[in-house]
């Protein structure tokens, strides 16, 4: 062969016209390829382009400190990540769509489509809809002032039933809220059965705008009407892997419905920098999976004298002293990772060169939705979100997709229990005793030079979480998840299946690793 | 250089023995030539050696250079940064480089050792587009490289797409 391999200086002229992504894939082509890309000025020239701050010099780093901040970017920029939006399927939804269901806040269907279920006339139905035709499975009145059965409260009857409700993923437990009240239903037993009923007092102020079951229907997911703000009602289960499902009994508990695991509205939130006192406020907030002693969630971050943003972050749970069942500790809220939005990355993308139009206004997330939709991928190394777009006016609603890189899981531990220290005002970690005795030397200190050596000790880049945007689909997104299977090509070392059901079809893509 | 000057012709000899004859002017687009014809004083006698480039590369050279003959010669400010942000090329160069792989990087190799910056900067560019948008192995297909990476290596390659396990 010998054809494909020039001279080094030749080699890095031609590195020199690639942009970061192909740069990103020409160094991990060969072994001739590689060497000649840790060249320092090569590296430096890519990563100038990139949202970084302070942006890399050759002359004034090490190479084998370009080459880790090389590493570290290309991680969280997803340089390496190839998406592939794939043929639509036909929608789990779609089953009930066919059956000329017009999915809303009064049809819902469960996840899996197999069950649908309407409310019409203060009547509860429910369908077998896994067939080409629906079958209806049991009627019910709804539990209202008129039919009153059990212990209230009892939603009201016409003229304004607004109904927001929600199935369980087996079709078996049916939610209905109501301005404050929410009545789980159990679908199974007969008619006149007891339904369990409970007025939301942590909504006051608030009506409910939408309901969800989530962690195998233990939990129901509450939206309200106001800011964002969000209620977790029921109790997780306390085993990740558990496939146990809820019944009617879990919600009858005293950890069922009457039991409020977490009030987004109560958590605070302190900003990084601790010299402004400033907190922020949580929005949108969704539970992504038990971790450390708690649980990672996704949520808005709005105030504390920074531009809206989305945020990774990390929730303790425990059983207070005067309750009985695992409550979130509302000034447990560990940020983990910033997620930026189009404002809040300016600092970065004003200095990279939007190559890609990476940063750019049209690819990046506001963060001003109130309700968003967040999927964590199953090695909890990437996250989707979906925002409503509202870059221009359009007759339906369309929702913008998403998907930053997260720090992976040892580097999450490791933040948080920095964080956690930082918080409790314990300094344990010898990393963060000696930054603080560094810092105390720095101030103490009036010897410039000595400032300077600190200083240059201390520089550190930051890589902004800049996400990839996957594109714009028409309709809300009801279902928003990465396929637990992992897709096995040929070409590519490992490859995820993200999808986004709308009433309309399930839009999926795929995402790669090279 | 006189107009007598530029019309003169000079000859080259080829690093397999072909004497090929051509413009002063056409010639003189390659540094390595200027500088060997100013410093050897009579142009058109001596024929000059380009001893590491072969016959039909040189010829494919010399196209390029009477195409280009009366380019501006690029100034200071054209070399560093302007002339990096794009990969555009001309269509007549980009037609010029339609050549196998092979000729593709003797081109190039060519360009270095006779010192014309502008078609070296097309030779790369032309290499660069090809490998833009790529993934791994679909450049080692384009270039028919070998991926002579050792599992250990393979593995700390994946280890860096997942950056930091240990930090």
């Amino acid at each position: 062969m010998g054809v494909t391999r020039l001279p080094l200086e030749l080699q890095q002229q031609v590195f020199a016209y690639l942009d970061t992504r192909s740069f990103h894939a020409a160094r991990n082509v060969c072994k001739w390829w590689r060497f000649a890309s840790l060249d320092s000025t090569t590296l430096a020239r890519q990563l100038r382009k990139l949202p970084i701050l302070p942006s890399a010099e050759a002359a004034t780093s090490a190479p084998h400190e370009l080459q880790k901040l090389w590493d570290e970017a290309a991680y969280t920029l997803m340089l390496g990540t190839r998406i592939s939006r794939k043929p639509d399927i036909q929608g789990v939804m779609s089953s009930a769509r066919k059956a000329a269901f017009k999915m809303g806040p009064r049809v819902t269907a469960a996840a899996s489509g197999k069950r649908t279920v309407t409310i019409n006339d203060r009547t509860i139905t429910l369908f077998d809809t896994s067939g080409s035709e629906q079958r209806v499975l049991m009627q019910r009145p709804v539990n209202d002032l008129r039919e009153a059965v059990g212990g209230g409260p009892w939603l009201k009857v016409p003229p304004t039933p607004y109904h927001e409700a929600a199935l369980s993923s087996d079709g078996t437990l049916l939610a209905i809220a109501q301005e404050r009240i929410i009545q789980i239903v159990d679908l199974s037993a007969a008619p006149d059965s007891f339904t369990v009923n409970e007025h939301i007092t942590s909504a006051t102020g608030h009506y409910i705008c939408g309901l969800e079951f989530e962690q195998n229907d233990h939990v129901l997911r509450v939206r309200l009407s106001g800011k964002g703000a969000v209620l977790y009602l029921g109790r997780p289960l306390a085993a990740v892997d558990s496939t146990e499902q809820a019944t009617i009994e879990h919600w009858k508990s005293r950890a069922g419905l009457r039991h409020v695991f977490l009030d987004s509205s109560l958590l605070s939130v302190v900003t990084q920098a601790p010299q402004d006192d400033s907190t922020g406020r949580v929005s949108g907030l969704q539970l992504l999976r038990p971790f450390e002693g708690g649980y990672l969630f996704a949520a808005q971050k709005h105030g504390g004298n920074e531009s809206s943003h989305y945020i990774i972050g990390h929730l303790r749970a425990s059983v207070p002293a005067n309750g009985t069942a695992l409550t979130v500790e509302p000034r447990s809220v560990t940020v983990l990772a910033r997620l930026e939005s189009f404002l809040s990355a300016w600092n970065w993308t004003l200095n990279g060169k939007a190559e890609n139009g990476m940063g750019l206004w049209e690819n990046m997330p506001s963060a001003h939705e109130h309700h968003p939709n967040f999927a964590l991928s199953p090695d909890g190394s990437l996250i989707a979100i979906a925002e409503r777009d509202k870059k221009a006016t359009r007759p339906v609603p369309m929702m913008q997709l998403f998907m930053y890189r997260l720090p992976n899981k040892h580097k999450l531990r490791k933040i948080l229990a920095e964080e956690e220290r930082k918080r409790d005002g314990r300094w344990a970690t010898l990393a963060s005793f000696l930054n603080r005795v560094e810092r105390k030397r720095r101030r103490s200190s009036s010897d410039d030079e000595e400032m300077l050596e600190v200083g240059l000790q201390e520089k550190k880049h930051s890589v902004a979480r800049i996400p990839l945007c996957l594109g714009t689909i028409r309709g809300a997104i009801m279902d928003l998840k990465f396929d637990a299977e992992q897709v096995n090509t040929q070409q590519y070392a490992c490859a995820l299946r993200l999808l986004a059901t709308t009433a309309e079809s399930t839009q999926s893509w795929t995402i790669a690793q090279t | 250089m006189s107009a007598t000057e530029a019309e003169q012709q000079v000859k080259l000899v080829s690093s397999d023995n072909v004497e090929i004859i051509t413009e002063r002017k056409v010639a003189e687009r390659s540094m390595l030539i200027k500088n060997m014809i100013e410093d050897l004083g009579a142009p058109g006698e001596e024929p000059i050696p380009i001893m590491n480039v072969s016959e039909a590369v040189l010829r494919k050279v010399l196209e390029w250079c009477s195409h280009h003959k009366n380019d501006p010669a690029p100034t200071q400010d054209d070399d560093a940064d302007s002339r990096k942000k794009t990969t555009d090329i001309e269509d007549w160069d980009q037609k010029f480089m339609q050549v196998d792989q092979e000729m593709l990087f003797e081109i190039i190799l060519a360009a270095n050792y006779m010192d014309i910056k502008a078609l070296l900067d097309v030779g790369c560019k032309t290499v660069a587009n090809m490998i833009k948008g790529k993934s791994p192995e679909e450049i080692r297909k384009t270039f028919n490289i070998q991926n002579d990476f050792t599992p250990e290596e393979e593995e700390q390659i994946r280890r860096e797409n997942e950056w930091a396990e240990d930090r």
